[in-house]
């Protein structure tokens, strides 16, 4: 009894010591918009949680960032000739030794200007992300999740068309809502095990042919399909169960019964090894 | 209160009167040419609290309060130029203004940031650490905001360009706003699509076969005696096998650290470095490879033994068709995951046991690798003891065929 006290008391202590340690350090920073006729937004973010919004339109940008400064790094970089910001936050020292250490309050809360066309890249290491690009201005971007909890979602349409949205996942769960909201003309998803959800309901607008492109290693793939949709899948796959209910085979491809009809249509290549595909038909 | 005003407005004119100041102009003229405020950025910790407004020349302005001690900065053209403005007690009331002021940093943006600094400097010059709160905004009321003719109005921009298209669009027709709902559809293929699905696995099933007997005929062909000792090894020795190979797994990517870091010590190793990592990768996938043929070969061993002990004949090429009736017996642990992937839940039990049992085959074939140094020692093999065993008679011919000679008399082949 004695010992299980003694080691409770130095349990405590030692916590107590190296909650103590660990002192946060908040950094805010804001630039007023001007004429800018682009942005590109590159954000590195190694662990902790994330989040990104559209802002009111007042600033080009906005963001707080709370972190841990004995074993972070916060950088906010603006070039103003590139209409170029450089965010995040980085380990000081080699990530695997920190492993045990980052899962802390950390955060960034980043909301970009909806009204200047805007190019992401946006690389997460051990985090959490809340990503919504709905109603900005997105003209491309380029999302890498590496062991990240990630929802990404389009809840307005966006302001402009996008040429490619690249979204690549670790070991991570990943879920994209209202794709279709995105208005990219390709879509491009490669994960490597996790679960993984790619909404492509919300807003298909104009005649025209968006293409896709989803590889998944090991895991389970939910692909949300508007029923109003033409949808045709390129299915490449081995030992993964294919849910194509909703879909008449042609050789390889699986297509949906009003794909010739449909004004807009969505061609899928589809690359999957050990797995699930299931397919949720949505109505409007 | 008279004085306080007067205090903070000439703190100000102090400031904007200083060398590098491009904003001390007065009139409306120059005031149309100076720089105003592009960006402002704070640092919150419990040791510090700056404050940092950028200007639209790239000037920074900044006030810091650290240690005691606020201190004003300008960086005009690259050069900086610092002063203490005010000392504070870090437990004071004016340490806590500060503090909390910065705290709403992050919900403004750099115009109204400034706007709050001239009412909480107006605030200030009726408190009793007025002189201070005059000399630290003082670099701050110089500044200029954004004009408004300049900043973006809310809502402008570009609109998001879908209506146009969007009465043409027969998808469109739903609401942006609408509730989707999923829905079971009735499955309109059927057994048909189950059966294509099952269809493609197992052909992936006998590429798998036919690509892993390959690989076993080469080892089968190039190292037969080492593939042999790695099955005996396994066979004979199967939980000390799987554990060293449990083991073995973690170790894989440190030694490779290790080896590459041993390599670049030496300095003149560094050149070997890519060569090194090509052959530990080879020699890691051989292991791992060679040792699940390894499994199969002792499987197939196993069963054609048998089979020879009950009086069945079996065919030559002895060591390949141990290979083929391993994988065969091997791969037959999928069949149930393929032939059921489409069965909801039996199908994921299925695809998990076949990963669990091939994981812990290719981990005891690993580790049989390792214990028997890639099949060079037979520490663990099988220890034939002749007195005992009559394993040594299987399929060995005679030694001397006796054949019988035209006279009738039986003598020994020469």
């Amino acid at each position: 009894m004695r010992r299980a006290a003694i080691l409770t008391a130095a349990t405590t202590t030692l916590a107590t010591v190296a909650l103590a340690g660990q002192s946060y350090r908040t950094i805010t920073e804001a630039r007023t918009a001007r004429a800018e006729d682009s942005l590109f937004v590159d954000v590195k973010f190694m662990a902790g949680t994330l989040q990104l919004a559209p802002g009111d339109g007042t600033s080009l940008y906005r963001a707080t960032i709370n972190y841990n400064e004995g074993d972070f790094l916060a950088f906010t970089d603006y070039y103003p000739d590139k209409n170029r910001l450089e965010i995040g936050l980085r380990p000081k020292e080699d990530l695997v030794s920190r492993l045990g250490r980052i899962k802390t309050a950390q955060r960034l809360d980043l909301s970009v200007t909806p009204l200047v066309p805007l190019r992401l890249s946006l690389e997460l290491g051990a985090a959490e992300a809340e990503l919504e690009l709905g109603g900005i201005s997105l003209v491309g971007a380029d999302i890498v999740a590496g062991a990240a909890t990630a929802h990404l979602s389009f809840g307005e349409p966006n302001r402009t068309t996008c040429n490619r949205l690249t979204l690549r996942a670790g070991a991570a769960e990943f879920r994209a809502d209202g794709l279709a909201n995105a208005r990219c003309h390709h879509i491009v998803f490669a994960g490597g095990v996790g679960d993984v959800t790619l909404d492509f309901t919300s807003r298909w607008t104009g005649a025209m042919v968006h293409s896709a492109e989803i590889s998944l290693g090991l895991g389970q793939l939910t692909l949300r399909l508007p029923e109003t949709l033409g949808v045709a899948i390129d299915v490449d796959r081995f030992l993964v169960s294919f849910d194509d209910v909703g879909f008449t085979k042609s050789g390889a491809r699986y297509v949906s019964p009003g794909y010739r009809s449909a004004t807009s249509k969505l061609d899928i290549k589809l690359k999957a090894v050990l797995g699930d595909i299931d397919i949720v038909w949505i109505e409007p | 209160m008279r004085n306080a005003s007067r205090l903070l407005a000439l703190t100000v004119l102090s400031w904007a009167g200083q060398p590098g100041g491009a904003y001390s102009q007065t009139t409306p003229l120059a005031k149309q040419a100076s720089p105003h405020i592009a960006a402002h950025s704070a640092t919150i910790s419990s040791a510090v609290a700056s404050l940092e407004f950028e200007l639209s020349n790239g000037d920074i302005v900044t006030v810091s309060f650290t240690r005691g001690e606020v201190r004003g900065e300008r960086t005009v053209g690259g050069t900086t130029t610092s002063k203490v403005l005010a000392r504070y007690d870090p437990d004071g009331d004016l340490a806590t203004a500060w503090w909390s002021l910065l705290d709403q940093s992050g919900r403004l943006d750099p115009t109204e940031m400034l706007e709050t600094i001239r009412r909480w400097a107006a605030a200030g010059t009726a408190s009793s650490d007025a002189e201070a709160v005059a000399n630290i905004v003082a670099p701050f009321l110089v500044l200029e905001a954004v004009p408004v003719a300049e900043r973006p109005a809310n809502g402008s921009g570009p609109r998001p360009d879908t209506q146009s298209s969007a009465s043409s669009s027969a998808v469109v027709r739903e609401s942006t706003d609408a509730q989707y709902s999923p829905v079971v559809r009735r499955d309109r293929s059927g057994l048909s699509a189950a059966a294509s699905q099952v269809g493609e696995d197992v052909i992936g099933l006998l590429a798998s076969f036919a690509s892993l007997c390959a690989l076993g005929f080469g080892l089968v062909f190039f190292a037969p005696r080492q593939l042999e000792v790695v099955a005996d090894t396994v066979r004979q020795s199967f939980w000390r096998s799987f554990l060293a190979g449990l083991f073995a797994q973690p170790l894989i990517i440190p030694l490779l650290g290790m080896l590459v870091l041993g390599l670049a010590l030496t300095v003149v190793g560094i050149l070997v470095i890519p060569f090194a990592i090509a052959a530990f990768v080879v020699a890691t996938a051989l292991g791992v490879l060679g040792g699940y043929l390894a499994v199969a070969h002792s499987v197939g061993e196993t069963y054609l033994r048998h089979k020879m002990a009950r009086g069945n004949v079996v065919g030559g090429w002895l060591a390949y068709r141990y290979i083929v009736y391993g994988l065969a017996a091997l791969l037959a642990i999928w069949l149930p995951a393929v032939l059921f992937s489409w069965v909801p839940l039996a199908g994921k039990v299925a695809m998990t046991s076949a990963v669990l049992v091939t994981w812990m085959l290719a981990t005891a074939g690993l580790g049989a690798a390792v214990l028997s140094r890639a099949g060079i020692r037979g520490t663990f093999t099988r220890q034939l003891d002749r007195a005992l065993s009559d394993e040594y008679l299987y399929q060995t011919p005679a030694a001397t065929p006796v054949t019988e000679s035209r006279d009738g008399i039986e003598r020994p082949r020469q």
